[in-house]
């Protein structure tokens, strides 16, 4: 992957650079908006990782220049603005939007998904979703594992079409809390935890391998096929 | 107030009207009474200088000048009989009413002469009373229009101050409710009225910057820490990832589980401030209460069961309200999160809403502890942690964000006893706040 990063606290760069570099994932970093909006203009990039409240020009501004100008990358805010109307102005232009501190596993699996979203190989719109010998059909609402159907409750079927659809990623805790639930607030209970156990119980006990794996530190992925 | 008003200043008409009338007539009455002395006096004067038979001339002398409206004399022998007008007179001095045999009312004054003569000199009262007829008649006629104008004119003033006391009311709630840059109305009229008000909004005012100012300071603080306590988040899972010895990790693991306790502790007190200090618009969605209770209680109950505890939803009429999905299912929750967390196992959450006066309520009750009547105010604000709480873990902000949420939705949330357990009861009164202009 390459991304680009426009960030002015230095150790906050450092940390997320040195992050991606671990897997091989190429950074460019600026630390203010100009030269950011310069960057973004000279190369071609998978995802931006901007922050909000950035010297020369915030990041909001060099957000609104790029997609006007027909730049389509997705981009996610890294923000220690955490207002309720903030983030409903950062997602009128950004793909996602991360409130500062956060951990830097949240962050990469955020940025995967923006990525493979960007570039689907499986399209929101398939019916059908597999992986190994799990089917679900969202016409059908029905799931089956080597062809025995498994009864699960609606909380349940959706947390589990997340992770189909994400195949592959890491999706993480906060990441499930907002697409399954439609939770922004971070609950003090382990909501995802319990459910995610509960899904584990149906669709993965009798069968093998076992398809919900937990990604220690980040959050839960099912595995591609390939 | 405003019949107080009308009748007190018809009362004050009334009695102006009655002392007018009373003053003229005396005032008359005591003109004729002194034509009648003066004439009396002058008489006497030349009886006592010429005798009874000069003043005989002198009377017979008037009787012939200007008949219809002469005083009338009478004078009588010591035997009884009178001369001139022949006026019964009463046998003693001084000042008295007859009626003539015409019906007309004579005021009299009778004087003793030597000799056993009586003198009386008579005035007809005819004008005065003609004139008070007249002057009651007026006073009658006008009574209607006074009582009209008298009550229209009470009616406006007492409604005018009525409306300017209803202004300041609605806004002194409004300032109750949250709006501190709200202001009192100023008429302009410069009477003591807008002088008082004045001077409430220059209190407004000082009051305004004081809790802007604590509130600016907070935020900075909450927000000036999160950047440190973000940077050692970010070095201790640097750290984390370096580290090969298993007991270390261990332990640094739960120093950033640590961090993000005192993190979300940030979170929530920035977003109290936030909703506290109305400076952002919140969305204006319609959210079915019924849908969010039941999403809440699906997303929680696995959690619950596994605490060995339960949670149900109970009569839910379909209920709309207006506001951020989002903050209402972060109060639902935090609701839920309270009463499973400071209860024991076994205890039953029940979700509920519906209407009361055609306005919706939320519900969350359960049959747990519950908290002394004494200390159920208390616990909304910020911090506030019973005692028995503090071994379980929360930052003691959790009600005072679910006050905050609700009060940014006109609505208030009411802690009861639940016989036995704890009700949260969250009523809706008002629309919550106009709609903002557009989000950018």
């Amino acid at each position: 992957m390459r991304l680009l990063l426009v960030e002015d606290d230095r150790d906050t760069a450092d940390y997320i650079i040195r992050g991606f570099r671990e897997t091989g994932d190429v950074v460019d970093h600026a630390s203010d908006g100009q030269n950011g909006l310069m960057l973004a203009t000279d190369a071609s990039y998978d995802a931006f990782i901007l922050d909000r409240m950035l010297p020369r020009l915030d990041g909001l501004k060099l957000l609104s220049m790029l997609r006007a100008g027909g730049d389509r990358t997705p981009a996610i805010f890294l923000t220690a603005i955490d207002g309720v109307a903030d983030r409903v102005e950062g997602l009128e232009l950004a793909e996602d939007y991360l409130v500062k501190p956060f951990a830097f596993a949240e962050l990469r699996a955020r940025v995967g998904v923006l990525i493979r979203s960007h570039h689907p190989g499986q399209k929101n719109t398939d019916t059908i979703l597999r992986a190994h010998d799990l089917t679900l059909d969202r016409l059908k609402r029905s799931i089956t594992r080597s062809g025995t159907p498994i009864d699960v409750q609606p909380t349940e079927f959706r947390l589990l079409e997340y992770l189909l659809r994400h195949k592959g990623q890491v999706v993480t805790r906060t990441m499930l809390l907002e697409n399954v639930w439609d939770f922004n607030f971070d609950p003090r209970t382990n909501i995802v935890e319990t459910h995610i156990s509960r899904l584990r119980a149906k669709i993965d006990r009798g069968f093998t391998p076992d398809l919900i794996k937990t990604v220690r530190g980040a959050g839960y992925m099912i595995e591609d096929d390939a | 107030m405003t019949v107080l008003a009308a009748t007190i200043i018809i009362a004050c008409m009334i009695a102006i009207g009655a002392l007018i009338y009373f003053i003229v007539r005396d005032d008359m009455e005591d003109q004729l009474r002194a034509q009648v002395a003066a004439e009396t006096s002058q008489l006497l004067g030349d009886y006592a200088d010429d005798g009874l038979s000069e003043l005989r001339h002198d009377i017979s002398e008037r009787l012939d000048r200007n008949p219809g409206a002469r005083l009338q004399y009478t004078l009588q022998n010591p035997e009884g009989r009178s001369v001139f007008d022949r006026l019964p007179l009463p046998d003693k001095p001084g000042w008295s009413r007859i009626r003539e045999e015409g019906g007309n009312e004579l005021l009299l004054q009778t004087t003793r002469l030597q000799d056993g003569y009586w003198l009386g000199i008579a005035a007809d009262t005819r004008s005065v009373r003609e004139t008070a007829a007249a002057l009651r008649h007026t006073l009658l006629i006008t009574l209607v229009p006074i009582i009209l104008l008298g009550g229209l004119a009470g009616a406006i003033i007492s409604q005018r101050f009525l409306q300017r006391v209803e202004r300041l009311k609605r806004t002194a709630d409004r300032i109750g409710n949250g709006a501190l840059s709200a202001r009192m109305p100023v008429s302009g009229s410069g009477d003591d009225f807008d002088g008082l008000i004045i001077t409430i909004n220059r209190m407004l005012d000082r009051i305004e910057e004081l809790v802007h100012d604590v509130r600016h300071v907070s935020t900075n603080i909450a927000h000036d820490l999160r950047t440190p306590l973000g940077r050692l988040r970010q070095k201790l899972e640097t750290v984390a990832a370096e580290e090969t010895d298993a007991e270390a990790s261990k332990g640094i693991e739960a120093a950033i589980g640590l961090l993000d306790e005192i993190l979300v502790t940030f979170s929530a007190l920035l977003r109290i401030a936030e909703l506290e200090s109305q400076s952002a618009p919140i969305d204006q969605d319609t959210v079915a209460l019924p849908d969010l209770l039941r999403t809440v209680a699906e997303a929680y109950e696995p959690a619950i069961i596994e605490r060995g505890q339960h949670i149900d939803l109970s009569t839910i009429a379909p209920c709309d309200v207006t506001g951020d999905r989002q903050l209402l299912a972060q109060l639902v929750a935090n609701l839920v999160e309270n009463a499973s967390r400071h209860n024991d196992e076994n205890t039953r959450i029940i979700l509920s809403c519906g209407h009361q006066d055609g306005h919706p309520w939320l519900a969350v009750a359960d049959n747990g502890r519950g908290i002394e009547a004494e200390a159920l105010a208390d616990v909304v604000k910020p911090f506030h942690r019973l005692d028995k709480s503090r071994s379980s873990p929360g930052s003691g902000l959790g009600l005072s964000l679910v006050a905050s949420i609700a009060a940014r939705h006109g609505a208030t949330l009411t802690l009861s006893d639940n016989a036995c357990g704890l009700k949260a009861v969250v009523q809706f009164h008002s629309e919550p706040e106009a709609r903002p202009s557009q989000l950018r």
